[in-house]
This record gives structure tokens, C-alpha cells and sequence, in this order.
């Protein structure tokens, strides 16, 4: 018996070498039946105990909010997954402060992004919960054009961020800002408070907007109905 | 002690090759020409034997990935990786089952069920052991500590102090677990949470550097402990451009380890790679993937001086399903 299982095991091994042993693939009606009434493998125990948790997700997560003219993809320096999100962060409240300065840009962090994906297609309240599960709220910080100036060498240094607007790039230093002057940027709490070495950011001055980046990202979504994937972002322009 | 003597050594070098000879042969074998080497090896080897799976960064994929057309579609899911855990279960005597950490933060579910269904899975699934990964911390300490009321398995770290916090009496450095005639000591280790956890969901907790930390305990484990074999549960990385602290680092500085299965950095390693310790001896570090998309899986064969043999190879196991 022992000698049979690895002769299987070695089967396996000639079939699927370097790349991966076995294959399992259950299909749906197995699935399906372990769902229904015979429950009478320990299968149908996990199953059973996750449907009311997925059955009340599916509920909110379900909806359809708009739909993708193409896959949007994550990729550095710039992708349209980021692209989007940005977008989306200086697309109602976040690019003017509530006094009406003038918000220059939007910046997120690529690890914030936590699919690489969203295929062409009607795009699900839950998709964008996958993209974007942290409850991480918009803030506009206080940069001087020196820690601005960090905060670029630091998205070059890692082959680039989302990014938005006319002083910031996703994988270039610009030089056209004053290295004395202070600019409004829209980002994340999580990096605002320092998070993914951005420690130059934990003295500057923050304006909370009490908005999570996800339900900015959702309510684009649903203003705009079709999303165009864009490689490029595009700021909006403020005053116009 | 535990080491396969340089003998053996030669004897699996040269059956590894021949396997890869075989490989590279005709696929039209002959099922006595395998049925021949199979008996050749058990002959070689013991009849002791351990099988190791483990997932890590599963990230409250409970659900396989829906069909939509991205790129993983239909690929991981708790119920088909249950599958395949009980069908190794059933086919071998002795087996681990591991997770290196980031088990929460990623679907609906998290958010909105905080990581009950996460931790009650794992416990259903019988999991032997866990790390923390950073994302376990996302709502904050006490998030984790109500948590851990749904796992039945051990969670360990040994170079988080977590003196004075909620988790000190939750967590230990690590765990051991008998197998057959086998006797395993399970440790973990954590990345630095600076610049990574906010502070304020992780306050308390003191960083230790893995490397001091986990040569103590792997030492303690191996030589006080008489443990048959080491695992070290890692959620510190694979391996970075710069020379922050990764798998491949700490198995080169470490001792008294014979495997480490890490997580964090998202890396398919198709198989293992073997790293040579500080004393010069391999060590086994795998990682696969996230999202439980993988389910890794090494055999390691025992002689009947309990001294380790090697590893079977690869081992990605695929957890595949479809469902609309």
C-alpha cells in the first residue's frame, strides 16, 4: 500500500515536475451537494458553517456598481488599478480642503492595493472591498517641499506609487516645486501616520475628512457607471 | 547529532538525480520499471516518516477566488483545500498541518466578522500551529485576543514580548507536538512592526531580533528538548534588494532549524530551496503564495536512529475548484 502510494505520489511527480503536484479539482456539483441536504461527510461541516456568513455578505456585497470597459491592472511605476484610486481620492471632497485650499495631488501606497486586478466586467461592491479592505480613512497632509521631496525619493526608490497630480510622479523627482512652499496631499491614514516608511510624514499637520479611501472609491464608481481603464492618471483640474 | 550522515547524503544526491533522469526520460515508463525504484527507496529509507503542509497569507480567502475572469479565478477556498488536507491525512501517519501568519484582512469577511470565521475554519481544519503575520494585528490587540477564543491551535512567536499586553498569556515562543515515535518543536518569528503596524494596534509589544531570539529557542528545542526536527514558522519575508531581514538571511544565521516556512512577501516558490545554516547544514525555507491558492507539502523521511533523511520533493499541491 505504502509502495502504491508513492508510486502515485511519483506519477504525479513525473506528470506535474517543477511545477505542481496534483491538480485537485472538484467541480460543482460536488461543491453544490455538500450545500444541499446529504451532508453526511465532515466536508459538508466547514460548509455548513460558513453559508450564513457568506449567504449575509452576499447580500450588501453583491451589488453592482459599475461597470469596467477593460481590465484595470496594478503595475509600477503607473497602472490603471492605482490610477483609479487615486482618482477617485481627489474626486469629490479630497481635492479642496474644506477652507478651500487647494489639495495638489493624492498619493496611495501600492501594498494598500491588495488585488492586482479588476477584470473587464460589471464590478461588484465586494470587488472593491477585496482591492481596498482596510478601513483606512483620507486625510490631506501638510508637506513642506522638502518632505515632499523625501516622499518622491522614496516612491522612485520603490519603482513607483500611485500617484496624482501636477507636482508628483509616480517614478520621477520633478523639480518645479519650491522646496520651502507647503502642499496639500491627499493620502491614506495608514502612510499619513507613517506607515510604509513614511516616517517623515508623522510631524506634519493632518486634515482628517472621515472618509474611508474605499467608500470614495465605491461612490466614483457609482457616479461615473463605466470606468475606462487609464495608465496614465488624470488630475483633475481644480477651478474648472 | 540529527544530521543525515555524508553516506546518505550521497545515496539521495544520487537517487535525486536518477528521479531526475527518470523525469527527463519517456513518459511512457513501465509501471514495474517505477515499482522497482519505489522499492529500492523504501529498502534505502526508514519507515519513519513526517508530512509537512502549510499555507500562509491565506488573508480570509475562505472562499475560492469568484469567476470573473481574473487571474485566479476559482483557484483556493477552505472547502477544497479541506479535500485535499484529509485525503494527505488519511494516506500518510504523521502529518503537520502550519500556517505562517496574515491569516486575516483581505475579503468582506474580515471586515465585517473580524476574523471568527478565519480562526473557527482553522480550528475545523485542524491546524497544528500558526504565526502572527502584521495584517493579524489590523484590529489591534484586543481584536486578535477575542479572536483567539475561536482557535484551537497554538499561535507562536518568539521574538514579539509581549509582556503587559492582553497577548502575554496567548502566545507562547513556541510549541511541541508528537508524532508517532517522532517529537517536533515548532517555533515562529514576526517581521518588525515599525513603519508597518500603526502603532497604536500593536502598543506593548516589543520587537526582539529574530535571529538572537530564535537561536535560543531552536537551541532550547533541539538540545534540551530532544526534539526529532525544528520548524520555524516565519513571518519576516523571503528576501529583499536591501538587507532587511528575510528568510533567506535568517536561515543562513540560524541553527538548530530544519525547516522554515515563511510568508509575508507573497513569493510561489515552485518547490523549496535548500539554504545552508550558520553550522553549514540544509535547511529547508519554502513559502507559497497567499491566499491559500497553494498548499505546500514536504515529506521528510526518518531513519530508525531517527536521524532525517531528506525531504521529497516539491510540492505545490494546487486547490482548485470552480463555482460561479
Amino acid at each position: 500500500m505504502k509502495i502504491f502510494n508513492r508510486f502515485l505520489l511519483f506519477s504525479l511527480f513525473l506528470i506535474t515536475s517543477c511545477k505542481t503536484q496534483y491538480v485537485a479539482t472538484s467541480n460543482d456539483k460536488q461543491l453544490y451537494k455538500v450545500t444541499s441536504n446529504n451532508q453526511t461527510d465532515t466536508l459538508s461541516d466547514i460548509e455548513r458553517y460558513l453559508k450564513p456568513f457568506r449567504d449575509s455578505l452576499n447580500m450588501t456585497m453583491n451589488e453592482v456598481i459599475g461597470e469596467a470597459m477593460g481590465d484595470f491592472i496594478k503595475e509600477k511605476p503607473s497602472g490603471s488599478l492605482g490610477n483609479l484610486v487615486v482618482d477617485a481620492m481627489l474626486a469629490d471632497d479630497g481635492s479642496q480642503m474644506t477652507d478651500g485650499r487647494k489639495v495638489s495631488g493624492a498619493i496611495t501606497n501600492p501594498g494598500g492595493l491588495r488585488i492586482n486586478q479588476i477584470p473587464k466586467g460589471k464590478i461588484t461592491k465586494g470587488k472593491i472591498f477585496e482591492l481596498l479592505p482596510f478601513e483606512n480613512e483620507l486625510v490631506i497632509v501638510e508637506v513642506k517641499g522638502t518632505v515632499l521631496k523625501q516622499w518622491m525619493e522614496l516612491i522612485k526608490d520603490n519603482g513607483g506609487w500611485p500617484t496624482t497630480g501636477e507636482l508628483i510622479s509616480p517614478s520621477k523627482i520633478l523639480r518645479n516645486y519650491n522646496l520651502d512652499s507647503t502642499y496639500y496631499i491627499a493620502t491614506n491614514d495608514y502612510v499619513a501616520n507613517g506607515g510604509d516608511n513614511c516616517s517623515f510624514l508623522i510631524p506634519c499637520k493632518k486634515h482628517p475628512t472621515g472618509k474611508t479611501i474605499r467608500e470614495l472609491v465605491i461612490a466614483f464608481i457609482k457616479k461615473s457607471k463605466i470606468i475606462i481603464p487609464n495608465k496614465t492618471a488624470s488630475f483633475p483640474q481644480i477651478g474648472e | 547529532m540529527q544530521n543525515p550522515t555524508s553516506d546518505i547524503r550521497h545515496l539521495i544526491s544520487s537517487r535525486r538525480s536518477f528521479i531526475k533522469q527518470t523525469a527527463l526520460a519517456t513518459t511512457g515508463l513501465l509501471l514495474a520499471n517505477n515499482m522497482d525504484v519505489f522499492a529500492n527507496i523504501e529498502h534505502q529509507t526508514s519507515n519513519i516518516e513526517l508530512t509537512v503542509l502549510h499555507t500562509n497569507d491565506v488573508h480570509s480567502r475562505l472562499d475560492p477566488f469568484p469567476m470573473d475572469g481574473s487571474k485566479y479565478q476559482g483557484l483556493g477556498g477552505v472547502v477544497a483545500r479541506e479535500k485535499i488536507i484529509r485525503s494527505v491525512r488519511n494516506e500518510v501517519d504523521n502529518m503537520l498541518l502550519l500556517d505562517a501568519g496574515d491569516m486575516f484582512q483581505g475579503t468582506p469577511y474580515f471586515n465585517f466578522f473580524k476574523g471568527e470565521p478565519e480562526m473557527k475554519v482553522m480550528s475545523m481544519l485542524k491546524y497544528d500551529a500558526a504565526t502572527l503575520g502584521n495584517h493579524d494585528f489590523d484590529n489591534g490587540i484586543d481584536g486578535l485576543v477575542k479572536q483567539m477564543d475561536y482557535a484551537d491551535f497554538p499561535i507562536v512567536n518568539c521574538n514579539y514580548d509581549f509582556a503587559g499586553t492582553a497577548l502575554e498569556t496567548l502566545i507562547s515562543p513556541y510549541t511541541i507536538i508528537k508524532r508517532g515515535k517522532l517529537k517536533i518543536g515548532i517555533l515562529g518569528v514576526g517581521i518588525e512592526p515599525k513603519g508597518l503596524i500603526p502603532d497604536r494596534l500593536c502598543e506593548g509589544i516589543i520587537y526582539n531580533n529574530p535571529i538572537a531570539r530564535a537561536n535560543e529557542i531552536a537551541d532550547y528545542l533541539k538540545n534540551k528538548k530532544k526534539c526529532d526536527y525544528v520548524v520555524c514558522l516565519s513571518h519576516l519575508g523571503f528576501e529583499y534588494k536591501d538587507n532587511k531581514i528575510s528568510d533567506k538571511i535568517f536561515a543562513k544565521e540560524t541553527e538548530n532549524i530544519d525547516m522554515i516556512l515563511g510568508g509575508h512577501t507573497h513569493t510561489f516558490l515552485d518547490e523549496p530551496v535548500m539554504i545552508k545554516n550558520r553550522n553549514q547544514q540544509e535547511v529547508i525555507v519554502n513559502q507559497v503564495g497567499w491566499a491559500g491558492i497553494h498548499l505546500g507539502r514536504i515529506n521528510i523521511y526518518f531513519d530508525n536512529k531517527k536521524h532525517y533523511d531528506y525531504v521529497s520533493k516539491n510540492t505545490v499541491i494546487e486547490v482548485k475548484e470552480t463555482r460561479v
